[in-house]
């Protein structure tokens, strides 16, 4: 019956890039907001379609101008990265405009942008969806002056890990020494790079209700113990969501029949020395504000406690028969050091029943970080 | 050896089919070495044993097998045995065996006939000059062609003026049926003269006075030649049979000569019936799937919707069902198309030499033509295949008048889809159906009277998307009448409406509809004028009245936030008086000569936004609006569009044909998406929009080969448009008040070669075409915002230089038919990226120039199986069985190459619709 159907026939090969033609531009990272730490721009280069690393374009000068003529530098910190000297307040109502002048003398600008104030979360939330079978999180926001309308989000998730199957052993130089620190809870961070944009254009309040940031599945290892969503909010521009719009269409295409056909993406940096030349990426100077939302499996009624990230098999050794000693440090680490393996031994006696597991599996700073983030709350 | 002479067909002539037996003795000592043998080689023996020779017409005995079991003692007996069970008579003179195939004449000839002209018999004593007989058998056998058997006079002898021409009128019917059959070509043969009927059936030619042989030939009916002795004036009315061996035979354009003899170039025509046998996506079969295999017909890809002809964009073919348009022609995202043809009779394909009565899109028009329900007898049939199941009826109201069709196509995909093991798809529809109705009447001789409705509805939901939902509506009323015996007239009127909408629910507050429509309605009124046999005039007026609602977007329940949002309306007409003439400028040459003057104009209610002159439309440059009261109009556009063909007759099978056309369009598709989307919507040419201009010029050469049953055909076009639409990139074209800010106009061309041989009669037939061709855009601007490719030109996205398709059909016996579709095409371009960066946390792509890469080439192979049941002729219920499979090879396609960031990483993925064998079977019934 499958074969009648459509949507099962058609299907994705993956290809390997090659690339075809290739036009050298320059590429401006600028987002620029007060959330940082540290104000950034990136200056890079396009690359052929396929290679691995970026190009940096470095030994620029890069400064932003504040409508009052207050000039803020941006030096060079690391090849391609210009960081600001200070952390300037970024004023709400002000204009603010990029320069860029290459090693080459070629000169770049941004048009002045307006600071837009960012109205505060409602709130960052989470619950299960039953139609989709999937814990939902999302964000709400609402400006009662209708000024914001173009919103973007950034988010960042971190959750805790828990080791399933804490080691007591390990090896060290073909013997089998007591573990003394096995880490059992952990930290993992994300940062996912989808483009989080949504507007009110049209709508009759500036208010968005149920904005979906991410989607899990109710068994996902990341609701396996804690999961904590960062999400930061930004009013921007009509021109700016509209960029992030044709970015976020042309990085997240599905192969659809009625995908857009694509095109290039003109930013809002022009290059002053040739009016013709294509500059990539955009300039947003951004006031925002945030909120993070803490989610776990309890929260889901009805479901177990999701896996842990890694398969964990227990297997078990068995000495072999015609050895009636049952067991040597030294014998087993022959046998199983190459696939890096920690034991356990219940009871701590060796001359047990030995269960191993993964090393991922009996210590979890093997794949993640052991310190509490400070936000972490119990 | 096997040709009658001509002198003795002459004996038929008194009505009979006149046996003179000589009472020769069969040499004795013959006798046959087996019971059953063949008709020929029978005749071999006969011939070789005796001083018999025999003259016939092979096809006659082609295949025919006799019994002959015994001693013949005479050799009449030995010929009744000889063509027993056969339609074949004999007659003997001397040692010369003429065998004659059998006609049914008479039963044809309506009683009315006996009135005005004498038949079957001449009147010997009434000739007051044995010398015209004479003269009459002189020009006989002159001219008549060797299969002929009877020949019938028209007119009173007495009034005859051998210098002079005569008309002959008289009505073509169907013989099954009794309808009259339009369009039946009847030339008088080897000259080219010839006419067609009109809508009635009816004819009028005129005709040298003296002995013609007429040939009276019709797609799907079995040619009829008719001698004819013209004295004066007369009737003839004829009835076609239906073309028995073609019934299962893939068969296109077997109006045997038709290529060769009309002016009409570029011009493709498919029976509904022939392509039932095609092996077919899905096993449904596809008018428009099947136009594909022909040259000059391309698609984007597998499941893209429309298609595109010698290089026109999907919205530049005017599709036509009984004269009103069809906006959306696709199903089901464009896998199937909106026209079920077991509802239809055929269609023409114009590709080039538009008939001056059809205007309004640049690229081809497709004529379909619903069926006429049989007036004599309750038909229904039906089918059910894997996506949908179909019924048709066919309703007699009035005997031989009044009839109706009523047919409904359903898929039950939706059944299907909720049966599938994947949430995403449970939670998705996607569902279509389509019914047509048709009232015939033939209110009497001269008048005829048509209406057809037809309405089609999809929606489909992927997940818990928005559900969107589309319906076409439209019907027409034609009256056609003759006038006169050089006049005849048709008034028709349609309407037809395309509308979608989108409907979003799932979060109360962000719930919206959204709904667009465009409307028509259309009035023609056209007239024939035939005064002579050299002329064929056609005139009318063509009026068309456009309303388009573009946008309108309504918050969906009370808790939307929505704002109502409603772009305003379009408002427009289209008007156009026309005239052409088929002018048979001598034996070997004629031409078609027509001019189209059509003319637009945008009427309010308006507001028009006004930009500042000479610098790149854009929201920054909108310098006010300019506001029109309703039935003002807001801006005009006219043109003349020039029809022209000239035909030149290099020999009796093959011609030369030059044609020069021009179109020009006023509505518009509005597309950025590689195919053609469901929720494209339509333009009006207005203060901003221009009207999009074609020409073309095509010039081929046609050549038939075994009387027509092999046609090669070579044409060559090159056709510039100007004024073609497309987007700025990232525009976006719902809901956009500043939609002119979006759009570019710019040139296109395209040139290419088609090549075409078909076999239409046989156990093997099919076709084999070969299209080279090239299209092209070319969007340029002293503002680079207001290029694309840097002003250059650029390939279409439909792009496919080489087009091969090998159709063929191959019929083993009655029951047991296999199919087969060999298609390549060399891969479409698409826009590649040029380079990659990183931005906002992961890697992006840069697309540069449109459409610089190509895809892999296509390539496919389908094979079908046709099973029909037995032909008992009590049997109640006629089924048969279409086993098929859609890429029997499997091959993965790429429909497209696509690329996407994941996890913050390019990848690349090639997308194929069909990557697999695809079978399926369908059964059909008919009782």
């Amino acid at each position: 019956m499958s074969c009648c159907l459509i949507f099962l026939i058609s299907c994705r090969t993956p290809i390997d890039l090659e690339s075809l033609g290739f036009e050298d531009l320059l590429v401006v990272e600028a987002f620029i907001t007060d959330l940082d730490p540290i104000y950034q721009v990136t200056l890079s280069r396009t690359s052929p379609l396929g290679s691995e690393n970026p190009k940096y374009e470095s030994n620029s000068t890069v400064w932003i101008l504040h409508e009052d003529g207050t000039r803020f530098d941006f030096p060079m910190t690391l090849p391609g990265v210009y960081q600001s000297e200070s952390k300037f307040e970024i004023i709400t109502g002000d204009s603010y405009q990029l320069f860029i002048s290459t090693v080459d003398g070629l000169s770049y600008e941004s048009p002045p942008i307006v600071v837009k104030s960012t109205p505060n979360i409602d709130s960052v939330f989470a619950y299960y969806d039953p139609t989709e079978n999937v814990a939902q999180l999302s964000v709400a926001t609402s400006d009662e002056s209708g000024d914001s309308r173009n919103y973007r989000w950034i988010i960042e998730e971190t959750y805790e890990l828990t080791t399933p199957y804490p080691a007591e052993w390990k090896i060290v130089r073909d013997s089998l020494v007591p573990r003394i620190e096995t880490a059992t809870t952990c930290f993992k961070y994300n940062n996912p790079t989808n483009i989080f944009i949504e507007t009110t254009q049209g709508k009759s309040q500036d208010r968005i209700l149920d904005f979906p940031l991410r989607s899990l599945s109710p068994d996902d290892p990341h609701l396996r113990t804690k999961y904590s969503l960062l999400v930061k909010q930004y009013a921007i521009t009509a021109d700016s969501y509209l960029f992030w719009s044709q970015i976020r269409e042309q990085s997240e295409r599905q192969g659809g029949l009625f995908d857009v056909q694509p095109g290039s993406i003109q930013g809002n940096i022009v290059s002053t020395s040739n009016f013709e030349e294509m500059v990539l990426g955009y300039f947003d100077i951004l006031k925002g504000n945030e909120q993070r939302v803490f989610y776990d499996h309890s929260d889901i009624p009805g479901y177990n406690q999701p896996p842990y990230e890694i398969e964990c098999e227990l297997l078990t050794f068995d000495p072999p028969e015609d050895n009636p000693t049952p067991f040597t440090p030294l014998e087993v680490a022959k046998i199983y050091t190459r696939s890096n393996l920690i034991f356990e031994a219940p009871n701590g006696e060796i001359n047990f029943e030995i269960i191993y597991v993964n090393e991922q599996c009996g210590d979890c700073s093997t794949i993640a970080d052991t310190n509490v983030p400070e936000f972490w709350n119990d | 050896m096997k040709i009658i002479k001509n002198k003795f067909v002459f004996i038929v002539f008194l009505g009979f089919h006149i046996q003179i037996c000589s009472g020769q003795e069969i040499n004795p000592s013959f006798r046959f070495s087996t019971d059953t043998t063949s008709i020929e080689s029978a005749i071999e023996i006969i011939e070789n044993q005796s001083e018999y020779h025999f003259m016939y017409l092979s096809s006659w005995i082609d295949g025919k097998y006799t019994i002959l079991d015994r001693d013949y003692p005479t050799i009449e007996s030995f010929l009744d045995h000889l063509i027993i069970n056969t339609q074949i008579n004999y007659f003997i003179k001397e040692n010369v065996i003429y065998l004659t195939e059998n006609f049914h004449i008479e039963t044809e000839l309506t009683p009315g006939l006996f009135g005005d002209e004498e038949y079957g018999n001449i009147d010997i004593s009434n000739d007051d000059g044995g010398h015209i007989f004479s003269r009459d058998l002189q020009t006989a056998s002159g001219i008549l062609d060797e299969n002929k058997t009877a020949v019938q006079f028209i007119g009173n002898r007495k009034e005859a003026d051998w210098n002079e021409n005569s008309f002959l009128m008289g009505e073509v019917t169907d013989k099954k049926t009794g309808e009259p059959l339009p369009g039946v070509t009847v030339q008088i043969k080897d000259s080219f003269k010839g006419v067609t009927t009109d809508f009635n059936g009816n004819y009028k030619l005129a005709i040298p006075t003296g002995l013609n042989n007429l040939l009276f030939s019709f797609i799907g009916m079995a040619p009829l030649e008719k001698n004819v002795m013209i004295y004066s004036d007369g009737n003839l009315n004829v009835a076609l049979e239906e073309q028995a061996y073609e019934l299962e035979v893939v068969v296109i354009e077997s109006d045997r000569q038709k290529n060769i003899t009309s002016t009409q170039t570029g011009l493709i025509s498919l029976e509904s019936k022939t392509i039932e046998f095609l092996p077919m996506v899905m096993g449904e079969p596809d008018l428009i799937k099947a136009a594909l295999t022909l040259p000059g017909v391309q698609t984007l890809g597998e499941g893209s919707g429309g298609f595109n002809v010698r290089g026109g964009k999907v919205d530049q073919n005017l599709v036509l069902l009984d004269g009103a348009p069809i906006y959306n022609t696709s199903h089901f995202f464009g896998f199937f198309s909106v026209i079920n043809p077991s509802s239809t009779d055929k269609m023409d394909l114009y590709k080039s030499s538009i008939p001056a009565q059809f205007g309004g899109r640049l690229s081809s028009v497709m004529d379909i033509h619903v069926k006429n329900a049989d007036t004599e007898k309750l038909k229904i049939s039906g089918g059910i295949g894997p996506i949908t199941g179909k019924i048709n009826a066919e309703i007699p109201i009035i005997k031989n008048k009044m009839s109706v069709l009523a047919s409904g196509r359903s898929s039950y995909s939706n059944w299907v889809l909720k049966r599938v093991d994947d949430e995403s798809f449970s939670n998705s529809q996607a569902s279509f159906y389509d019914v047509v109705t048709k009232l015939s009447y033939q209110i009497n001789e001269k008048n005829r009277l048509s209406i057809t409705g037809y309405h089609s509805h999809d929606d489909f939901k992927l997940s818990s998307d928005s559900l969107i939902a589309m319906n076409n509506l439209l019907g027409s009323v034609i009256w056609k009448t003759n006038i006169s015996n050089k006049w005849d007239a048709r008034i028709q009127g349609s309407f037809s409406q395309y509308d979608f909408d989108m409907n979003y629910d799932r979060i109360p507050e962000d719930a919206f509809l959204f709904s667009f429509a465009v409307r028509e309605q259309q009035g023609s009124a056209a007239i024939g004028f035939f005064p002579n046999e050299k002329h064929t005039f056609d005139m009318g007026v063509d009026v068309k009245r456009f309303e388009l609602s573009p946008g309108n977007l309504a918050p969906g329940g009370d808790e939307s936030l929505q704002v109502p949002q409603n772009l305003e309306r379009e408002r427009g007409i289209e008007s156009a008086v026309y005239i052409s003439d088929d002018w048979e400028i001598s034996e070997k040459i004629s031409s078609k000569v027509g001019l189209r003057y059509s003319g637009f104009a945008m009427i309010g209610a308006a507001e028009t936004n006004l930009y500042a002159e000479g610098i790149p439309k854009s929201i920054a440059t909108q310098t006010g609006t300019e506001s029109f009261s309703r039935g003002e109009s807001v801006q005009n556009y006219h043109g003349p569009e020039w029809r022209f063909t000239l035909r030149y007759a290099t020999t009796a099978s093959s011609s030369i044909k030059m044609a020069y056309d021009r179109s020009r369009q006023y509505i518009h598709m509005l597309s950025n998406t590689a195919s053609i989307s469901p929720t494209d919507t339509w333009k009006l040419s207005g203060k901003h929009v221009k009207p999009q201009i074609g020409d073309q010029f095509s010039l081929g050469y046609y050549k038939n080969l075994k009387n027509g049953d092999i046609e090669i055909s070579i044409e060559g076009f090159y056709k510039r448009m100007s004024n073609v639409l497309d987007y700025k990139t990232g525009a976006s074209l719902l809901l956009n008040e500043n939609i002119e800010t979006s759009i570019l106009q710019g040139d296109g061309k395209s040139y290419g070669v088609e090549f075409l041989l078909k076999k239409k009669a046989g156990k093997l037939n099919g076709w084999l075409s070969y299209t080279f061709a090239r299209s092209l855009l070319q969007f340029d601007s002293t503002f680079p915002v207001e290029q694309v490719n840097g002003g250059n030109w650029f390939p279409t996205n439909y792009d496919k230089p080489h087009n091969l398709n090998i159709t063929t059909y191959y019929k083993f016996n009655r029951r047991f038919s296999i199919s087969s579709n060999f298609v390549y095409n060399t891969g479409r371009p698409i826009t590649y990226p040029l380079a990659q960066y990183d931005l906002a946390g992961s890697e992006r792509i840069y697309y540069s120039d449109r459409n610089q890469f190509r895809i892999r080439d296509y390539f496919r192979v389908d094979l079908g199986l046709n099973f029909k049941g037995n032909h008992k002729i009590q049997k109640i219920v006629d089924s048969s069985f279409s086993f098929s499979v859609y890429n029997l090879l499997g091959r993965d396609n790429p429909f497209s190459v696509f690329f996407t960031a994941e996890e913050g990483e390019i990848k690349g993925y090639e997308l194929a619709v069909f990557a697999n064998a695809i079978p399926t079977i369908t059964y059909n019934f008919e009782f």
